[in-house]
């Protein structure tokens, strides 16, 4: 009863009581107050009974018995119907209405029906009344008859609604609900224009709503939740009356099934022991068991997330296995755990899964979808509120859960499971989370729901009621309230019909634990441990009872239809690269210090490695550009797997929810890969542009923010992999050390490859170790790009690679194979070691065809002494002679090369001058990188080994040997086959082929399938009794 | 299906890439074929008498050896600085700073200064490498002279052995027009040391004497140049050198007296002409 309404009445009264003679002022006032107790503590009592005697005074001023008086009076009650009229709704003016009559009435019948006038009077009022709030003549001649005189007036069968025992109602065509002990009936008038429910209580028991006295022939206003109380009865709850009210015929008609289902777990003794049973559309069904029992097992297995072992489960007899997908658009499921996204508020968590439901539906119906799901759990008014975390609670408890059930509801499903859906709860937001559910049954679903204390009106509201005993076995099916009376007669109880308290109805679930757990006594007469009835026991107990009157028919009908869509893959994908976009964008810290760490982290670098000896800057002479390279790779990586560790674990039981609806996980990873490589390269651009602008690294910016973009890339789904492996996110972060250590060590930087254990190393390429390593490959395209293609040293370089090689062969080559040549000579004439000779000998002559080929020689020259017969100290001289004239041809080639080279200098110091050409030099081209690359630091120029001389002077102008790709470090082309690639894209394709091996992996998801396998394997197990 | 899209993406970016890298590298393979014919043209016959005179030019240690002898100090300051080592770009200017910092290593040397010998070294190294004779300082070079510091014998020796195969190598190869150069430059540097030297000292008639006793080697050189007279940058460099040759014409050689201050500094500048214009 709201204020407005009280106001009215007391308004109405007042001028009512004070229309009559006076004398019955004061009786008039206790039925006033008697009336208004029912509503008001007593302060505001006191309140409204004091403006009421305002109002009487006020309006009794004149003299009643006055005709005009009375038509001053029905004046002055138009006028305020009128006015209250605006500030009522409907609703409300029929109660103020309901209240009138009985108020009226009551006055009637305690001081008397007053002369003919009188009545006249109260019939203007009505009419008045009626006129002013717009009642129309049905409602009026249902509301009269039903306050007056309610069996035998014209209100339709339909509207009313008669509670009480089978026998007062036999003959009676109305809605019932049956309560056998109660003593006379409760009706209900159902007014279908306002919505609402009136009762009226003729017996002569105590009767309550909501813990508030009735008063007898006083009407009650039922709402939402109303729960009348007797002592004698059980309770009726809101529902039960709409449930008896509305017409359940033209729902829907769901039949399931589950035919002798059992299951266990591999290695273990738990699972579920065999039985069967069946559930239809509007029960709700409670499955009850101690902790460890298998309820949760079995809600898997009946939800189709678990395969069955034995047995089948149908609804209308389709095959849950067998028809899964089908299936799955009409089952609904509601784990324990909590699948709300933190950073979202409610209305965004419902969006998202509603767009993921609801392909195709317009945003206005989704909203309203939207709004109508908020409405039945009642969260309407916190929808803008974010979710936050359960430590950071920004939204309650309860709260959280009906949003939770919410995300399901918005499925329509069928079948509605839930998983402890009260657990955490105070026990006011338990029973309201349980009347939830029970009205998705009134709209014709079936609700299975996992609970495990529930307290005695949660207990009563549930329709069948299975109960699992430890080890998963069943050991009862039935009605709720007659268990108790099963358990107790099983075990020999007196009074076992006894289930509830006769006074206060109160049901005790703890019986049955109590029962059936029950702890055998000691001969000393102590409490042993051990139970004296063991599951197995009402196991067969339940097989011999219960289970034969439970099997089911099992019959083929359509199922349901309900509008669940996925969308396609590419909508899909869409949706959830928004949806990760506004998660990133809500946590602002987290974006502010990813978007600053990058530059930040580049100023620091170049900052601090920004050295030439000269003042001011010059880039040429800064002898950290190695570390500032390095650095920068070791950033790339290092960021791009911190950004991605966490991506994937962060929405685990999400995925699993997800992937219970069939959505497509391969367009969840597309979107969280397209987010993070937008990152990466937004990060990795800030980087590039501060770090290569301090150290004065010109025209580069392009190729290092690619080669750093890949890098990031790769590390962002080696962090992918690993989020989407493991189990905690504690064990990814001590997974990035095994991932960045080696990188770091494997660069080629901190350890040259020639110098690896040598078991690994190789002579003419980079060990395979090496290979694998993405820092190798990003390092060294930037080195050799920074050396090779700077605009100094880019129209230069293939002079100088050419000058360098005929260095080479001049300087090393020559003079290698010439000793040689000596040694083996040597080695024949006094018979040392002859096989190694002879396979030297091979190899010289190799080498030897290959230079003549190359400068222009006719083949094998001397190929004809260098055998072990011809071998003598004459022909060695001849050798030495011929190797002499071949040096001579490279020293020429060499000085042709260097003209050439010198005459492209001139050319260019013509337009710049000399100073200029410096100027271009020292700020492009960089001596300490140069000694790098050409491996200046390190005076082995020239190997001999099993596959003979091994050029390691100049790298960086040396082609690789091999045509596989594989090559030196350093090496400014790698050769596959006939082409040349340019080691920078040679090297962007090996990164991007590493990325994307590592994508497939993630989809495959293998580093989890390979951590299970070893989990599985026997060696790994831990015992089990 | 997934698969098979995966693996077109895969193989068009891979495509994609390689187009693109091939596409770069094509341009870079032209030199190498033609240069072989063009080598003929560049050789130049040198004159037998010519060949004679530059292999018998002195090494720059027998002037700094004297210089030592005549307890001149060691400063650092008039070596040619290290730094600028970039700036020598074509051949020439390699060829004629590895004399000028040859000229200096010698200086070092007789001084046993390890650090400037070092860093001195690395410039003759990195020249020698530059021009085509890598293999002269190799490890075990780099070795002895680690060794040897404070050995002045070992020390000029090494490094005579340097010098010496230099010329052999650059003969051989009939790239005698580098060694020219390299003497060229080599020459202009001890000159350089010798005069500037020469003005500090407070007695430098055992200086001046020195500088009098390169006369002869002096007229090698211009001789030397002249056989080159067509080439424009040779004719550049022997000019200031006439010059020096007129200022010895104009004052000669009076025994056990030492220079002028006027006249020390006139010869000085003479000779840092002729160093500058080696840069040019």
């Amino acid at each position: 009863m709201s204020e407005p309404i009280l106001i009215a009445l007391v308004q109405l009264f007042a001028m009512v009581a004070a229309s009559r003679h006076q004398k019955l002022s004061d009786n008039t006032r206790l039925i006033i107050e008697t009336y208004l107790k029912q509503y008001l503590n007593s302060k505001e009592l006191e309140e409204y009974l004091l403006l009421y005697d305002e109002l009487f005074s006020f309006h009794s001023l004149g003299d009643a018995s006055n005709k005009t008086e009375s038509s001053n009076t029905l004046n002055k009650m138009m006028k305020f119907c009128d006015g209250i009229g605006k500030g009522l709704q409907q609703k409300d003016k029929i109660i103020v209405f309901i209240k009138f009559i009985e108020f009226i009435e009551e006055i009637n019948k305690t001081a008397g029906t007053g002369s003919i006038d009188q009545k006249d009077y109260e019939v203007e009022f009505y009419r008045i009344i009626r006129s002013s709030f717009k009642i129309s003549d049905d409602e009026y001649r249902y509301l009269f008859g039903f306050l007056l005189n309610p069996f035998n007036s014209s209100i339709d069968d339909a509207d009313l609604l008669i509670i009480g025992s089978e026998q007062d109602l036999e003959d009676k065509k109305n809605k019932k609900i049956i309560r056998e002990k109660l003593e006379g009936s409760i009706l209900i008038l159902h007014l279908k224009s306002v919505d609402l429910l009136i009762g009226r209580y003729l017996g002569t028991d105590d009767l309550y709503l909501n813990g508030h006295y009735i008063l007898p022939n006083q009407s009650f206003i039922l709402n939402s939740g109303a729960i009348l109380k007797n002592q004698k009865i059980a309770p009726i709850y809101y529902t039960d009356i709409v449930a008896g009210m509305v017409n359940l015929h033209h729902q829907v008609h769901l039949q399931f099934t589950a035919q002798n289902i059992g299951f266990s777990f591999k290695n273990s003794q738990n699972g579920i022991q065999p039985f069967s049973f069946s559930a239809e559309s509007g029960e709700l069904v409670g499955v009850m068991g101690a902790s460890g029992a298998g309820k949760s097992t079995l809600l898997s297995l009946l939800n189709g997330t678990l395969g069955l072992q034995q047995g089948n489960i149908a609804i209308n007899g389709h095959d849950l296995e067998l028809e899964n997908e089908n299936l799955k658009r009409i089952i609904g499921y509601i784990p324990q755990d909590d699948l709300l996204i933190e950073e979202l508020t409610v209305f965004q968590n419902l969006y998202f899964n509603a767009r993921l439901c609801y392909s195709g539906y317009s945003p206005y119906k989704l909203t309203r979808v939207i709004l109508e799901a908020l409405n039945d759990v009642d969260l309407s008014g916190i929808r803008y509120l974010v979710v936050g975390s359960p430590l950071n609670k920004v939204i309650s408890g309860g709260q959280r859960k009906r949003l939770n059930i919410a995300l399901e509801l918005i499925r329509e499903p069928f079948v509605l499971f839930a998983d402890e859906p009260t657990s955490g709860l105070s026990s006011m937001d338990s029973e309201m989370v349980m009347l939830l559910l029970k009205e998705q049954t009134l709209k014709g679903r079936l609700v299975m729901v996992n609970i495990h204390q529930p307290s005695s009106n949660i207990f009563k509201l549930f329709d069948k009621l299975l109960i699992l005993d430890k080890g998963g076995f069943p050991i009862y099916y039935g009605n709720p309230i007659d268990s108790i009376t099963y358990f107790k007669s099983a075990s020999n109880y007196v009074n076992p019909t006894d289930s509830e308290c006769l006074s206060c109805g109160y049901v005790n679930p703890e019986q049955l634990f109590q029962i059936t757990e029950a702890k055998t006594i000691s001969k000393h007469g102590k409490v042993t441990n051990q139970r004296s009835s063991l599951p197995e026991d009402w196991y067969n107990l339940f097989k011999k009872n219960i289970q034969p009157k439970l099997q089911p028919i099992v019959q083929k009908n359509p199922l349901p239809e309900n509008n669940f869509n996925i969308p396609s893959k590419l909508k899909q994908f869409s949706i959830f690269s928004l949806r990760n976009l506004l998660i990133k964008i809500t946590n602002r810290q987290y974006i502010l210090l990813n978007l600053l760490e990058a530059p930040f982290l580049a100023f620091i670098l170049a900052y601090l490695t920004r050295y030439s000896i000269d003042q001011p800057y010059v880039f040429g002479q800064n002898k950290n550009i190695i570390a500032y390279l390095f650095m920068s790779v070791v950033v790339a990586l290092f960021l791009g797997m911190m950004v991605s560790a966490e991506e994937i674990i962060r929405d685990r039981k999400i995925l699993k929810r997800e992937a219970f609806l069939l959505l497509s996980r391969y367009s969840y990873l597309n979107s969280k890969v397209l987010f993070l490589f937008a990152l990466s390269a937004i990060q990795t651009l800030f980087f590039v542009l501060v770090g290569n602008l301090i150290l004065g690294i010109h025209g580069m910016m392009f190729s290092y923010w690619i080669i750093l973009f890949s890098t990031s890339c790769f590390a962002n789904l080696v962090g992918l992999n690993i989020s989407s492996g493991l189990n905690s996110v504690v064990n990814i972060y001590i997974l990035i050390p095994f991932f960045l250590v080696p990188q770091i060590l494997l660069s080629g930087v901190i350890v040259p490859f020639d110098t690896l254990n040598k078991t690994i190393s190789l002579s003419e390429s980079v060990p395979v170790v090496g290979d694998l390593m993405a820092s190798r490959w990003a390092f060294e395209s930037m080195a050799v790009e920074q050396f090779k293609n700077n605009e100094f040293t880019k129209p230069f370089y293939q002079y100088d690679k050419e000058l360098s090689d005929d260095s080479y062969i001049i300087g090393y080559l020559i003079p290698a194979i010439k000793s040689k040549v000596d040694e083996c000579q040597h080695n024949l004439m006094l018979n040392k070691k002859p096989e190694q000779t002879d396979n030297d000998l091979t190899l010289i002559k190799e080498e030897i065809h290959k230079l003549e080929i190359f400068i222009g020689f006719k083949p094998d020259g001397c190929a004809l002494f260098l055998t072990k017969e011809t071998l003598n100290d004459n022909t060695r001289r001849q050798t030495q002679d011929y190797l002499d004239s071949l040096q001579n041809s490279f020293s020429n080639h060499h000085k042709s090369i260097f003209a050439r080279r010198d005459k492209m200098y001139q050319n260019l110091a013509q337009t710049l001058g000399t100073d200029g050409v410096y100027a271009l030099k020292q700020k492009n081209y960089n001596a300490s990188l140069a000694d790098w690359v050409l491996n200046k630091r390190n005076s082995q120029n020239i190997v001999f080994g099993e596959k003979g001389f091994t050029r390691k002077k100049d790298p960086v102008y040396m082609y690789p040997t091999s045509k596989n790709g594989r090559a030196h470090f350093f090496a400014p082309v790698k050769i596959i086959g006939n082409f040349t690639i340019d080691t920078l894209w040679f090297n962007l394709a090996a990164l991007w082929i590493m990325t994307l091996v590592l994508y497939l992996m993630l989809w495959h998801d293998t580093l989890r399938k390979t951590i299970q396998y070893f989990e599985n394997l026997p060696l790994f197990q831990s015992k089990k009794r | 299906m997934k698969t098979r899209n995966l693996n077109l993406f895969a193989a068009m970016l891979m495509t994609v890439i390689l187009l693109i890298g091939c596409n770069q590298s094509a341009k870079q393979e032209t030199t190498t074929t033609e240069s072989v014919s063009d080598t003929n043209l560049l050789n130049q016959d040198i004159k037998p008498e010519i060949s004679k005179i530059l292999n018998q030019f002195p090494t720059p240690f027998e002037v700094a050896t004297m210089v030592e002898k005549a307890k001149a100090g060691f400063i650092f300051d008039l070596t040619n600085p290290v730094e600028n080592l970039d700036k020598y770009i074509t051949e020439q200017a390699k060829a004629l700073f590895l004399g000028v910092y040859g000229a200096d290593l010698s200086y070092a040397a007789v001084y046993n200064r390890s650090e400037e010998i070092n860093k001195l070294m690395e410039c003759t190294s990195k020249l020698t490498d530059d021009l085509g004779m890598a293999g002269i300082y190799n490890e075990e070079l780099v070795e002895t002279v680690k060794n040897n510091y404070n050995n002045k014998e070992s020390l000029v020796a090494t490094f005579t052995k340097v010098f010496d195969e230099t010329k052999s190598f650059l003969s051989k190869n009939n790239k005698d027009k580098v060694s020219v150069f390299i003497v060229t430059g080599s020459f202009v540097e001890t000159m350089y040391i010798v005069t500037s030297l020469n003005m500090t000292a407070k007695d430098n008639r055992e200086l001046t004497k020195i500088i009098f006793d390169q006369e002869p080697n002096l007229d090698k050189l211009i001789s030397i140049l002249d056989s080159y007279s067509s080439d424009e940058a040779i004719k550049k460099l022997a000019e200031p050198l006439t010059k020096l040759k007129g200022f010895y014409a104009n004052n000669p050689a009076k025994a056990n007296e030492g220079l002028s201050f006027e006249k020390a500094s006139e010869l000085k500048n003479l000779v840092e002409a002729a160093r500058v214009s080696l840069v040019n």
